[in-house]
């Protein structure tokens, strides 16, 4: 075979390419080992390496994971100091924009607070939300789920946990008399 | 400096710490009631429910007194029938046994009948006043976000609703529950957080005992005619017996519901301000 110029530039053009290709994967294979933390029983250690991986930002991709990977090494440890964790987290995730204060607030509350961020994020009257009754009971047992998993797994904090239940209660037993009364009214 | 020049500044001076001061009070107040005002205002109990809820405890009390007499009667009978295996038999004292029971319970349906009116215009009147207040105050007024914060508290001072005093015996489940209402209404009013749960929890009674109502003044009806065609022969039914049943129940109660509403809500809110900027108002 022949090597004209052209070729030859093809030839050159298409190496070149490879190489670019390469040194991409190879930095993509980086970044992610880079972004990865090692999982040990260690909660305050595991905190600490994802608080060093978010100053990263080419990290901020994982956010999710880690906060599975979190999840899991609290409840290994559950006890009260885990809220502080989880709370400076999302307090340094916040300010590094990673979410936004809502996301923040959202998902503490899902899991630490005993009142219901899907009721208060209901922002019409009563007698209008509770014409979606259904979806804000669905919302509810959902976030009950999270709170069960925060303050009994995570926190192993029994008595709030059982404020949340009560919280879950009466809310629907309020919700179900108004929604009636609305009703009545047409 | 003379004297003379000084006395109206000195004057001068006592007014004007005078004004610091009365401002600074009127501040510290005006935050202080801010504070208060931020919790929602809600006036679910007006008058016209107070005084309804004791209507519906009266009705109630004078309908399970005019039975406790023929329900005590009927138990009597009914225990005799099924301690001497009158069921099935011939016998004519079995007969006459049989024909005495159906007696006393026309008797009680009767007397049932006869009250019903009145405790129906009573429930009635409470269902309608409570649905009005809790549609206007809660329904119309609040978001699903203000009944949260009621409930839990947030910034109303906790103190429990002080548990009713114990009802004199003998009372029936409707009028203790409705008179146990009435007392919590009456002495609740300080604590907003339990409030709504009472409301609601009173609405819904009504609504439900004024659905039974209606199907016990049916059942009255279909009842007496089929005890004039039966009144001298044939078995007693197991309707009878599950009605005599479900009226003790009505008047005694197996479990009293209204012990229940006292526990509702009533827990103190743990503060959380360490995290007041990761929770939501």
């Amino acid at each position: 075979m022949k090597l004209t110029p052209e070729t030859l530039v093809k030839r050159g053009g298409l190496l070149a390419l490879l190489a670019v290709l390469a040194a991409c994967s190879q930095q993509a294979v980086k970044s992610v080992d880079h972004c990865r933390i090692n999982p040990n029983n260690n909660v305050d250690r595991m905190f600490s390496q994802v608080s060093d991986k978010l100053a990263d930002s080419s990290c901020h991709y994982f956010y999710p994971e880690y906060r599975q990977q979190l999840i899991v090494a609290a409840k290994g440890a559950p006890g009260p100091e885990n809220e502080a964790r989880f709370a400076s987290l999302l307090r340094e995730s916040i300010d590094r924009g990673i979410i936004s204060k809502r996301q923040g607030q959202a998902l503490f509350s899902q899991y630490f607070d005993p009142e219901f961020f899907a009721v208060k994020a209901e922002p019409r009257s009563s007698c209008s939300s509770l014409r979606r009754k259904e979806q804000m009971y669905t919302d509810m047992r959902e976030e009950l789920s999270y709170k069960r998993e925060g303050m009994l797994e995570i926190l192993d904090d029994q008595h709030r946990f059982r404020q949340a239940q009560q919280h879950y209660n009466n809310l629907q037993l309020v919700f179900d008399a108004v929604e009636v009364a609305c009703t009545q009214q047409l | 400096m003379d004297r003379n020049n000084l006395r109206p500044n000195k004057r001068s001076l006592a007014v004007t710490c005078g004004w610091a001061l009365i401002l600074t009070q009127s501040l510290a107040h005006a935050v202080t009631q801010q504070n208060t005002d931020k919790r929602p205002r809600i006036n679910l109990f007006p008058t016209s429910v107070v005084e309804s809820l004791s209507e519906t405890s009266r009705a109630a009390r004078n309908m399970e007194s005019g039975m406790y007499a023929v329900v005590a009667k009927l138990d009597k009978q009914q225990r005799a029938y099924a301690s001497t295996h009158c069921e099935g038999s011939d016998d004519k004292g079995c007969v006459q046994l049989r024909k005495a029971i159906r007696g006393t319970y026309k008797e009680m349906l009767g007397v049932m009948q006869k009250s019903i009116p009145e405790i129906r215009s009573t429930l009635d009147t409470t269902a309608n006043t409570m649905g009005a207040s809790l549609r206007s105050e809660i329904g119309r007024k609040m978001t699903p976000g203000d009944v949260q914060r009621i409930l839990a508290g947030r910034s109303a001072t906790s103190q429990a609703i002080p548990s009713a005093s114990r009802s004199p015996a003998r009372q029936g489940k409707l009028s203790k529950m409705f008179s146990r209402y009435y007392e919590l209404v009456k002495r609740g009013g300080k604590q907003a957080d339990a409030l709504p749960v009472l409301a609601s929890q009173i609405y819904l009674d009504s609504m439900e005992s004024l659905y039974f109502l209606d199907l016990i003044e049916a059942e009255i009806g279909s009842q007496s005619t089929e005890l004039v065609l039966e009144l001298e022969w044939g078995e007693l039914t197991d309707q009878i017996s599950a009605t005599v049943t479900d009226v003790k129940a009505l008047l005694w109660g197996e479990t009293d519901r209204s012990e229940d509403i006292l526990e509702v809500g009533l827990e103190e809110p743990a503060p959380q301000d360490t995290y007041s900027d990761l929770l939501v108002n």
